[in-house]
């Protein structure tokens, strides 16, 4: 009998627990919540923020699947505010664990970034590996716009953002955190995508972002938008709904104390990815080799890439030596009557290895000189010197970029 | 005498229970103070704990009743009292930083919509249920809860491992002698676990190389927490001081997670139910001394025990600012006094005094 009464006693126990812990106690009604799956934040001419969330609202039918986006914007002197004011005037609970993105529109270019993205790294309503990107337009507009690969903008431009194996990693990934660690850090030196609107209609048929988005005004810091289809016709227009933009995200932003000081082009962004990712599956064109007077162009597929970086230090001062070593195949060629078959093990031409060799030995060379160009600590030297050579980091601390040489050596190797 | 322990449940209490109090709020309040070398922090805390442990280990080995008891028997029952009552203050106060740290762990993750105190006062009437119940109960829950520990352990160690920068602990000693001692002395109430050895010693059922087998598990209790903090501080480098839960926070940057979202928190919630028992440590030990040693009956210590750190939680919530300054600079070198240097010198002391007795015995034939 005292053996059922502490079984008894255990289920209820556990039961207890287990609803206890998992916030069963705190439910909130699942109607009054927006699932947020993105925000974008834009400075206001007050100085205040406006945050637009783009959210996922439940609907029993799935007939118009644009019926789950919509946005809601709120408005507050800080990020915390903005958030606040978005429960506030629209009822719903900001629900942030989903958010896997944030936007940081083009207002912030001249301000110190910290200001807004420290909230995010702190609160623990948003989990900090939430990426963060910055819009060459208004945050707000990259949620608005309708784009072919996704019902939901935001998931179509973390597609491109966290691509799978295979396609190239042409992209800088940063989020909350490595952006804060970077911020804090001694260098004080971050970076993040930023994010292109590319239309794919001709000039002349191109929709503005707002007709796409479709926003409605709504009270005096809210407004709510009705998502997609809202203005943009109802799923009769199924065509011209979808809309026709597309993101490209190939260019990096430099942050250093939190404020934007340059800008890694595609080709850059490209050579970055190769010293500090995974490079392997990427792909990239030598154009222009010269064979015969004839000009001809290479696409190469990277097997398998090694990066290193090392660092010497002393009294006369800082050498950084770069080496990638990579072997690559060539998937395509505009060459007329080519062997070069990708499926095939036919050896690298020389012609093509010293140009791909020269090509990404220039990249790197310009990827160095941007770091001392924009004092953007990207490439973790200053990290480096602290780390491993401590007893001359204070000489070094505030001049390593003044005191700093270095040499590139790249390498590629095909089929030998 | 019925032993109420078995070297086994020992190894288990110290493998399972005891480091899990420590995965919170403590890498962060370390690293803040001492960067990258916290793991140096916790490194001298685990030694002075280690050290501690052994001297009354080697000391007391084949003595019949725990350190309290001989403590009256050698001493007197003055003296035996003043101890207890120490003892009680050292465990009320060793409540206060983990009752918090779970508290709003509990309300600013899992209740962040409702946040409200008696949300978290069931806990209470667990921490009651374990006090109620003779020194037989932490054997038990040591056996019961290693499984359920070791899965955390493993999960949460496996997911936050491919993401940790190891480098991000270099360069050794940079931050400085002082700041590295500093960094030990903040996270006293954190540490002294041979407070709770005092209640074990002489209370077990003695087998062959106990000693081995209790060192060697408090080893690996300790390794257990200085490669979470290095997991800690490899993950979040400069940002590791701002990191107050840091349970939850090392795993989920995992690409698994990224893809899956977060099913760590099945690991974190199995490291949350070893830690509410973890939490009910001191409870239980200041319980079993106020029974002891001032006749309570045992249910009504374990509610008198219970009421100040509740009372606390319920009127003071606004002063937590203060008290965890106080707890972590001032109430440190007593933490330190009571936790590690007193039960060294007292179980040096005590088997100095049992050797004279001894000899005493012998020539009085």
């Amino acid at each position: 009998m005292k053996f059922k009464g502490v079984k008894i006693a255990a289920v209820i126990f556990a039961t207890v627990f287990l609803l206890f812990f998992s916030n069963d106690f705190g439910l909130i009604d699942i109607e009054k919540t927006a699932i947020i799956t993105a925000v974008a934040i834009d400075l206001e001419q007050d100085g205040e923020y406006k945050l637009t969330a783009q959210i996922a609202v439940p609907e029993a039918t799935d007939t118009n699947t644009e019926n789950l986006r919509a946005q809601i914007s709120g408005k507050g002197a800080t990020v915390g505010a903005a958030i606040k004011n978005i429960g506030d005037t629209s009822g719903w609970f900001p629900q942030l664990c989903f958010c896997n993105l944030i936007i940081v529109g083009n207002g912030f270019s001249d301000y110190n970034l910290i200001k807004i993205l420290d909230y995010f790294s702190k609160t623990l309503r948003i989990q900090d590996s939430a990426l963060i990107v910055m819009a060459e337009t208004e945050g707000a507009e990259l949620l608005k716009l309708s784009t072919p690969l996704d019902n939901i903008s935001s998931f179509a431009l973390q597609k491109i953002l966290l691509k799978n194996a295979g396609l190239n990693r042409d992209v800088a990934v940063c989020d909350v955190k490595s952006f804060c660690t970077g911020y804090y850090s001694d260098a004080g030196s971050s970076y993040m995508p930023l994010i292109k609107v590319v239309s794919q209609k001709s000039e002349n048929e191109k929709p503005s972002a707002e007709s796409v988005g479709g926003e409605n005004s709504g009270g005096e810091n809210a407004s709510v938008a009705g998502g997609g289809s809202g203005s943009s016709g109802s799923g009769g227009e199924s065509g011209g709904a979808k809309g026709d933009a597309i993101f490209n995200a190939d260019t990096t932003a430099l942050f250093l104390k939190g404020k934007k000081v340059g800008e890694l082009d595609a080709d850059l962004t490209l050579a970055f990815t190769a010293l500090t990712g995974d490079f392997s599956t990427s792909t990239f064109e030598v154009k222009n080799v010269d064979l015969g007077g004839e000009k001809l162009n290479y696409l190469l597929t990277v097997f398998s890439c090694k990066a290193s970086r090392s660092l010497s230090v002393s009294e006369n001062g800082i050498t950084l030596k770069v080496s990638l070593d990579a072997y690559v195949k060539i998937s395509d060629t505009n060459e007329r009557f080519s062997d070069l078959e990708y499926l095939k093990n036919l050896p690298l031409p020389s012609y093509v290895k010293q140009r791909a060799e020269s090509d990404f030995t220039e990249r790197i060379t310009d990827l160095i000189r941007t770091e001392i160009e924009t004092g953007c600590d990207f490439l973790d030297i200053k990290k480096e010197l602290y780390r491993k050579h401590y007893s001359y980091y204070s000489t070094y601390k505030n001049n390593f970029i003044e005191n700093l040489n270095y040499s590139v050596s790249v390498n590629f190797t095909g089929q030998k | 005498m019925i032993k109420q322990l078995k070297t086994r449940q020992i190894c288990f209490f110290y493998i399972a229970i005891l480091p899990v109090i420590k995965f919170f709020m403590m890498p962060s309040v370390i690293s803040g103070i001492s960067g990258e070398d916290i793991w140096i922090s916790v490194l001298i805390n685990c030694l002075l704990d280690f050290t501690a442990i052994f001297t009354v280990y080697i000391c007391l080995k084949d003595q019949d009743g725990d350190f309290f008891t001989l403590t009256e028997k050698l001493f007197g029952k003055a003296f035996a009292k003043t101890v207890a009552t120490i003892y009680i203050a050292f465990f009320l106060l060793k409540t206060v930083m983990p009752l918090n740290e779970i508290k709003d762990y509990v309300e600013m993750t899992l209740y962040i919509t409702s946040p409200n105190i008696f949300t978290f006062m069931p806990v209470f009437a667990l921490i009651i249920f374990v006090c109620v119940h003779r020194l037989r109960v932490i054997g038990r829950l040591a056996d019961g809860v290693l499984i359920i520990a070791l899965i955390g352990y493993a999960f949460m160690f496996a997911l936050a491992i491919p993401n940790t920068d190891f480098e991000a602990l270099l360069p050794v000693g940079a931050h400085g002698a002082n700041n590295i001692i500093r960094g030990a002395y903040i996270s006293q109430p954190w540490f002294n676990d041979c407070a709770y050895f005092l209640f074990f010693t002489g209370e077990y059922i003695k087998g062959k190389k106990d000693g081995l087998k209790i060192f060697a598990s408090f080893t690996l209790s300790a390794l257990t927490v200085i490669f979470f903090c290095i997991l800690f501080y490899g993950t979040f480098t400069s940002i590791a001081f701002r990191q107050r839960f840091a349970l939850t926070e090392i795993s989920k940057y995992t690409t698994v997670i990224n893809n899956t979202e977060r099913f760590d928190y099945l690991p974190i919630f199995a490291l949350l139910f070893t830690a509410v028992f973890s939490l009910a440590l001191p409870f239980y030990f200041a319980t079993d001394l106020i029974v002891r040693f001032f006749g309570v009956k045992r249910n009504l210590a374990a509610v008198i025990i219970s009421l100040p750190p509740a009372i606390l939680l319920l009127f003071f919530e606004e002063y937590f600012a203060t008290i965890e300054t106080f707890i972590t600079q001032t109430a440190s070198g007593f933490f330190l006094l009571f936790g590690t240097v007193f039960p060294t010198a007292a179980a040096i002391v005590m088997k100095i005094q049992l050797v004279k007795e001894n000899k005493i015995e012998i020539q009085r034939g």
